[in-house]
C-alpha cells in the first residue's frame, strides 16, 4: 500500500512538473538547436573573445525572441487591416571588467543593443552566426565604454562603493511553448462584429483593434541560468471617435488585454463589452466643460490602474554613475525613499512575479527567472503606506544590496530596469462595490461640496466622467483637465472598493506586467477646466 | 536622392483599356458620389476648395526572407489606404505651393491617409467624409501661409500657376488583372533552398534571399470627373550577401529578378548559378586592392549607365524642379540647346511594358493624377527638348505629360518612369573595350575602369548644395591598355557634375540592359526602370568610398556543425 502511495505521489509530482511550465523537461528538436547554438557561441566567446591588451568578457547573456504578431482592425463593422509579421528579436549583454567594476550602466545602448536591421533564421548555423557577430560588436563597444566610464569616474572623483554585478545560483525553467493556431476568420469576425456595435450616428468612427503577439523567449547566461518562456498576449481595443455637444472632438478607448487565450471572452461577450462601451461613451457625449476643482475624486476602472502606474514608475530604476549627463538613466521617484510614507496608510502593495493568475486569469507579469538569471521573488513594496522594499537587480547600490530577481528588459529602453511585474494593491479595509458610489457621495457631502467628480475615461490630459451631486446623487457628465495624478496622489487614497480588477499590459519582445487594483477614492485631487477648444463643426454634413 | 533596390517589381500586363462603368464598381461609385457631394459645399467656402481627389490603394503584400536554409522573417499584410488631396485657392495660387525660405522637405506633399480594407458603401462614405474634413482644414490653413509667404518674399523666377487647367480629355480608365494565387510553401521551400547555398561560407557575414509580392489596385476619382482603376502587381525574387574587409570596408553583392507572373520566374538552375557566381565575386572583392582616386576613361555597363542617367540627368528633367528656386535648375533655361553628347538621346516612356523580354517596373498607362502616360522625348541627339511634367505647370509647359507620380500619403510631382537612353551609333562590347584601351593610351593613363554593377546613388539638386552627384558601383575592374588581365578593385564611388560628365560620352555599345529599381524623392518611393547601352566616357572621376570603422570579428566564424 505504502509503495503504491509512493508511486502515486511520484506520478502526481511528475505530472505537476510537466504541467504549464517545467524546471526540467525534454526540449524539442528546434529548442535544443537554438539553445545549443546559444550555448556554444557563448562558451566560445567567453573563452576566446579577447583583443590584445584588453580584457575579455566575464559575463554574457543572450536572449532570442522569435516574435509573431497579428493585427486585425475593423471600423464600424468593416474589416480594415489584416497583418501578420514574424521577426526574431534579440538581446545581447556583455560585461567586461569584473563584478566590482564593469562597463554596465554607463551607456546602456552600447552594452545592451536593441536595434537591429538584421533578421536571422531559427536554426543552429544562423543563430550562431548572428550571435557571433553581435557579441563581437557589443564586446568592442563595451571595451570603449569601460574605458570611458573609468575615465569619467576618475575625472569626477567618484569613489564607487557598490559592485556593478553580483552572482546568484543558476536557475532553469522551461515553459511548454504552445504557438497558438490563429483562426484568422474568427478574429476578423471579432474585429468586425464588435466594431459594428459602434456603427451609430453618434460616432464619427468606432474601431476595434485586435493585436495578438506570440513572443516566446530563449534566454541563457554564462552563469548557467536558462529559461524558455511562453509569452503571448491578446489585446482588444475599442476606440470611439466623435464630438461632444459643444463640438469638442474626443477619442476614447477601452482596452482588454489577456495573457492567455482561455481568458478571452466569447465573441458574444466581447460584443457586449463593445456595446456597453459604446453606450457609456454616448452618455459621456453630453459632457459639459467643468470648472476648476479641488477635493475628493473617484478613479474608476482603468483610471485607478493609471494611478498605480505612477507607483510602478516610481519604484522602477537603474543603477547609474551620478551626473553622467550624456546618458539617460531611469530613476523612479521612490528610489531613495525606503522607509518613508509614500502611500496612504491602510494599504499594502506587493509585487509578485511568481503569481501566475489572479481571479483565474493569467497575469502578464508572470515570470520565474529575471533577465540576469536570478530567481524571481515576491516582494512587499508598501506596508501600511510605508515603502518597505523595491525591485532590485544584481547591480548593487546603497539600497540595492542584493537582487530580488526584478531585472527586466523593456522594449524601447536600452537598459535593464528594476521593474515590477504583477503589482497588487491590497486595502486593509474595503467598501462593497455596490456601495462605493454612495460612499463617495457621502464623503463629498462631508467635505461641504456640492458635487464631486468620478473619472471614467481619459483622452490625453482631458478626462471624461460625471459630477455626482452630493445631496441627490444625480450624475452630470463633464469633461476637464487632469494632469495631477502623481506620486503625491498615492498618499491621497482614502477608500478602495472590494472588487479587484486585473489590468494586463504587454509590449513587444514579450515584456509584460499587470496591475491589480480596485476602484479608488482620493480625498484630495485636483482638476482644471479644459483648455482644449472645440474643433470647427464639419463643413459637409456627415453622409 | 538615394535609390535602393526595392522589393517590388512593377507588373505590367497587356491590359485591354476599358472605360469605367462606375455603377459596376461600388468603390469608384461611392468615391465619385462623395466627392461630388463634398465639392458642392466646399467650393462655397472661403477660401474655397477648387479641386479634390481621392485615391485608394488596396491589396495585399507578402514578404518572405530566408537565411541559411530557413525562413528568418515573414510578413503578410492586407489593407487599403486612402489618400485625400485637397486644393484650396485657385489654379493660380493654392495651398500646395512650397513656402519660399523654408527648406523643401519630404513633408510638404503629405496628404491625409486613412487605412481601410474592404469598405462597404456606408463605412467608405464615412471614412471619405472624415478624411475630407481633415484635409480641408489642413489645406485651408496651408493656403493662408502660402498667401502671406508669397506676399512677403521675392517673386519666383517662374511664376507659373500651381495647377494645370482641366485635362483636355477626361480620363475614364478601368482595368482588371486575373486574381493572383500562389502556393506559399513552394515559395518558402524555394528560397530556403537558395539561402542554404550560403551555408558554410564563413567569409560571408550576412546573407538573405527574399521573395516579395505586392498585388494592389489603385482607385482614383477627382472633382474634374477623372476616374481610374489601375492594377499594380509586383513580384521580386532576390538575394544579397555582405562581407567586410579588415579595413572596415563593407562589400556586397546582390541580384534581383523582377517578373509579372510566376511562369516568368527565372529557372532554379539560373538563380543557383547566379548565387554561386556572386559568392565567388564577393570572395574576390573582399580582399581586392582598394581603388585610388582616378580621373580618366571609363566604361559603364548598360545597367550602370542606366542608373547614371537616372540619377544625374533624370532628376534634373523633373518639371517641378524647374519652377522651384530652391533647386539648382541645371537645365531650366536650356531647351533646344546642346546639353549632352550628340551621340545620345533620352526618352522617358512609361508606356513600355517590356524591353527585350524583361519586364519594366516603371511601366504604367495612367499616372497618379489619372493622366495618360506619354513617351516624352527629353533629349534628342544631345539637344534638350522637354521636361517631365505632372499637373503643376512650368514656363512654356502648361500641361502634364503623364509623369505625376507618388507613393501613399504623398502628393504627386513629376517623376521618371522608364528612362531610355539611346545611342545614335553603337558598336559591339568588344569594340567598345578596344576603344577604351585606345583612350587609355591616348590619355597616357596607367589604366581605365569598367564598371559592371552599381547599387544606386544620389544627386544634389538644391541650391544650398553643390550640383554634384555620387553613384555607387558594386563591381569595378581596372582595365589595362596592354594584355594584362582585368583586375577587380573595391571601394569606388563615381562623382562629378552633370554638365561636365555628359559631354564626355564618346561611344556606346549595342548591349542594352535594363535596371529595375525604386526611386525615392519628395513624393515618396516609386518603381522605375532605366534602359541604356554600355557607354564609354572619356573622363569620369572616381573617389574612395566611405569606410566604416568596423573590424572583422575577433573570433573566426563559428563552425556550422553542432
Amino acid at each position: 500500500m505504502k509503495k503504491l502511495l509512493l508511486i502515486i505521489v511520484c506520478l502526481i509530482l511528475n505530472l505537476a512538473v510537466f504541467a504549464a511550465g517545467n524546471t526540467f523537461r525534454d526540449l524539442s528538436a528546434q529548442e535544443q538547436e537554438v539553445f545549443k547554438a546559444m550555448q556554444n557561441e557563448m562558451q566560445r566567446n567567453l573563452k576566446n573573445l579577447k583583443m590584445d591588451k584588453f580584457a575579455r568578457p566575464y559575463y554574457i547573456a543572450y536572449k532570442i525572441i522569435p516574435e509573431t504578431r497579428y493585427l486585425f482592425n475593423a471600423s464600424q463593422g468593416v474589416l480594415m487591416q489584416d497583418k501578420k509579421t514574424y521577426t526574431p528579436e534579440y538581446e545581447v549583454q556583455v560585461r567586461i571588467g569584473s563584478p566590482k567594476e564593469d562597463n554596465s550602466y554607463f551607456n546602456p545602448s552600447v552594452w545592451l543593443p536593441k536595434e537591429t536591421d538584421s533578421s536571422f533564421a531559427l536554426n543552429y548555423e544562423d543563430v550562431s552566426k548572428f550571435l557571433w557577430q553581435t557579441t563581437d560588436i557589443v564586446y568592442k563597444n563595451s571595451l570603449a565604454e569601460l574605458t570611458e566610464k573609468q575615465a569619467y569616474k576618475k575625472n569626477k572623483h567618484i569613489n564607487q562603493k557598490y559592485d556593478d554585478f553580483s552572482f546568484y545560483p543558476a536557475q532553469e525553467h522551461f515553459d511548454n511553448l504552445t504557438e497558438p493556431t490563429i483562426d484568422k476568420e474568427y478574429w476578423r469576425e471579432v474585429a468586425q462584429k464588435t466594431s459594428a456595435k459602434g456603427a451609430l450616428p453618434e460616432f464619427e468612427d468606432f474601431m476595434t483593434f485586435v493585436n495578438i503577439n506570440f513572443a516566446p523567449s530563449y534566454f541563457l547566461t554564462s552563469r548557467g541560468s536558462k529559461y524558455l518562456q511562453d509569452k503571448y498576449s491578446i489585446k482588444i481595443r475599442f476606440i470611439a471617435q466623435g464630438r461632444l455637444e459643444d463640438g469638442l472632438e474626443f477619442n476614447l478607448n477601452k482596452t482588454l488585454t489577456y495573457a492567455d487565450f482561455k481568458d478571452v471572452p466569447s465573441l458574444e461577450q466581447l460584443e457586449k463589452e463593445a456595446e456597453d462601451f459604446a453606450k457609456e461613451v454616448i452618455t459621456l457625449q453630453k459632457a459639459k466643460k467643468v470648472d476648476a476643482y479641488i477635493g475628493p475624486i473617484l478613479l474608476e476602472g482603468s483610471q485607478a490602474a493609471d494611478l498605480m502606474r505612477v507607483l510602478s514608475q516610481g519604484i522602477s530604476r537603474t543603477k547609474h554613475i551620478a551626473s553622467n549627463e550624456d546618458y539617460s538613466y531611469y530613476d523612479g521617484a521612490f528610489s531613495d525613499k525606503l522607509g518613508l510614507k509614500v502611500f496612504s496608510a491602510g494599504f499594502d502593495v506587493i509585487d509578485d512575479p511568481l503569481r501566475k493568475t489572479f481571479d483565474n486569469k493569467k497575469l502578464a507579469g508572470y515570470y520565474e527567472i529575471d533577465e540576469e538569471g536570478v530567481k524571481a521573488e515576491k516582494i512587499q513594496i508598501i506596508e501600511n503606506g510605508i515603502l518597505k522594499d523595491l525591485p532590485f537587480t544584481a547591480s548593487l547600490t546603497k539600497n540595492n544590496k542584493k537582487s530580488n530577481g526584478h531585472a527586466r528588459s523593456y522594449y524601447g529602453y536600452t537598459t535593464l530596469l528594476a521593474r515590477p511585474s504583477n503589482l497588487i494593491l491590497l486595502a486593509r479595509s474595503t467598501i462593497a462595490e455596490e456601495d462605493f458610489i454612495k460612499t463617495f457621495q457621502n464623503f463629498c457631502a462631508e467635505q461641504g461640496l456640492k458635487a464631486c467628480p468620478v473619472i471614467k475615461a481619459r483622452d490625453g490630459d482631458t478626462f471624461f466622467g460625471f459630477m455626482i451631486d452630493s445631496k441627490t446623487g444625480a450624475k452630470t457628465p463633464v469633461y476637464g483637465e487632469m494632469t495631477t495624478l502623481n506620486t503625491r496622489s498615492l498618499r491621497d487614497i482614502k477608500y478602495a472598493s472590494d472588487k479587484m480588477q486585473v489590468y494586463n499590459e504587454m509590449t513587444r519582445n514579450g515584456f509584460g506586467y499587470s496591475i491589480i487594483t480596485p476602484d479608488l477614492i482620493l480625498d484630495n485631487g485636483e482638476i482644471n477646466q479644459s483648455k482644449r477648444q472645440p474643433a470647427r463643426k464639419p463643413l459637409v454634413k456627415r453622409p | 536622392m538615394r535609390k535602393i533596390i526595392s522589393y517590388f517589381l512593377f507588373l505590367v500586363l497587356s491590359l485591354p483599356v476599358f472605360a469605367c462603368e462606375a455603377s459596376k464598381d461600388p468603390i469608384l461609385n461611392t468615391m465619385q458620389q462623395e466627392i461630388k457631394r463634398s465639392m458642392k459645399v466646399l467650393k462655397q467656402q472661403k477660401p474655397s476648395v477648387y479641386f479634390m481627389s481621392y485615391m485608394i490603394t488596396k491589396g495585399k503584400e507578402y514578404k518572405y526572407y530566408s537565411s541559411l536554409g530557413k525562413i528568418s522573417s515573414q510578413d503578410t499584410t492586407e489593407e487599403a489606404v486612402l489618400d485625400v488631396d485637397v486644393r484650396v485657392g485657385s489654379e493660380k495660387m493654392d495651398n500646395t505651393r512650397p513656402l519660399k525660405g523654408f527648406s523643401t522637405s519630404w513633408v510638404f506633399g503629405q496628404i491625409n491617409t486613412l487605412t481601410l480594407l474592404t469598405p462597404n458603401d456606408k463605412v467608405l462614405k464615412n471614412l471619405l467624409w472624415q478624411a475630407t474634413e481633415e484635409a480641408v482644414k489642413r489645406a485651408q490653413s496651408n493656403y493662408e501661409k502660402v498667401k502671406s509667404n508669397s506676399a512677403s518674399v521675392a517673386k519666383r523666377t517662374d511664376d507659373s500657376d500651381d495647377f494645370s487647367a482641366p485635362l483636355p480629355k477626361k480620363t475614364n480608365f478601368c482595368a482588371e488583372l486575373e486574381p493572383f494565387t500562389f502556393n506559399d510553401q513552394e515559395i518558402i521551400d524555394l528560397i530556403n533552398e537558395f539561402s542554404s547555398l550560403f551555408k558554410g561560407k564563413d567569409f560571408i557575414l550576412s546573407s538573405n534571399v527574399y521573395f516579395n509580392i505586392s498585388d494592389k489596385v489603385v482607385y482614383f476619382v477627382d472633382s474634374q470627373d477623372n476616374k481610374m482603376k489601375r492594377p499594380q502587381r509586383l513580384i521580386r525574387l532576390g538575394y544579397s550577401l555582405e562581407t567586410l574587409n579588415n579595413d572596415g570596408m563593407k562589400l556586397s553583392r546582390n541580384n534581383n529578378y523582377d517578373f509579372v507572373s510566376l511562369e516568368k520566374m527565372p529557372s532554379k538552375e539560373q538563380v543557383i548559378a547566379d548565387i554561386k557566381k556572386s559568392i565567388e565575386e564577393l570572395r574576390i572583392l573582399q580582399n581586392a586592392p582598394v581603388a585610388e582616386p582616378f580621373h580618366g576613361p571609363v566604361i559603364l555597363s548598360g545597367r550602370a549607365a542606366g542608373v547614371f542617367f537616372h540619377e544625374i540627368l533624370g532628376h534634373r528633367m523633373e518639371g517641378n524642379r524647374q519652377k522651384d528656386d530652391e533647386f539648382g535648375q541645371t537645365f531650366t533655361g536650356k531647351i533646344n540647346q546642346q546639353v549632352i553628347s550628340p551621340l545620345i538621346s533620352v526618352y522617358d516612356d512609361p508606356t513600355m511594358e517590356t524591353f527585350e523580354g524583361v519586364d519594366l517596373r516603371g511601366h504604367y498607362l495612367y499616372d497618379d493624377e489619372a493622366v495618360p502616360s506619354q513617351n516624352v522625348v527629353l533629349i534628342e541627339n544631345g539637344i534638350l527638348k522637354n521636361f517631365l511634367m505632372a499637373r503643376s505647370p512650368i514656363k512654356n509647359f502648361p500641361q502634364s505629360n503623364g509623369h505625376g507620380r507618388k507613393s501613399i500619403s504623398r502628393r504627386a510631382i513629376s517623376r521618371m518612369g522608364v528612362t531610355y537612353v539611346k545611342a545614335r551609333e553603337t558598336i559591339t562590347p568588344e569594340e567598345l573595350k578596344a576603344k577604351l584601351k585606345e583612350e587609355i593610351k591616348r590619355q597616357n593613363k596607367p589604366y581605365g575602369l569598367y564598371i559592371e554593377d552599381i547599387s544606386g546613388g544620389f544627386t544634389m539638386i538644391d541650391t544650398s548644395s553643390p550640383q554634384a552627384f555620387k553613384v555607387n558601383p558594386l563591381l569595378v575592374y581596372k582595365v589595362y591598355p596592354d594584355n594584362k588581365p582585368d583586375e577587380i578593385i573595391r571601394g569606388v564611388d563615381i562623382v562629378g557634375t552633370p554638365l561636365a560628365s555628359f559631354n564626355k560620352i564618346i561611344a556606346a555599345g549595342n548591349d542594352y540592359q535594363v535596371f529595375n529599381g525604386s526611386c525615392g524623392a519628395e513624393s515618396g518611393w516609386v518603381p522605375v526602370s532605366a534602359i541604356a547601352p554600355s557607354l564609354l566616357i572619356s573622363e569620369l572621376e572616381v573617389e574612395k568610398v566611405y569606410k566604416s570603422s568596423a573590424k572583422l570579428p575577433v573570433l573566426p566564424a563559428p563552425k556550422g556543425d553542432k
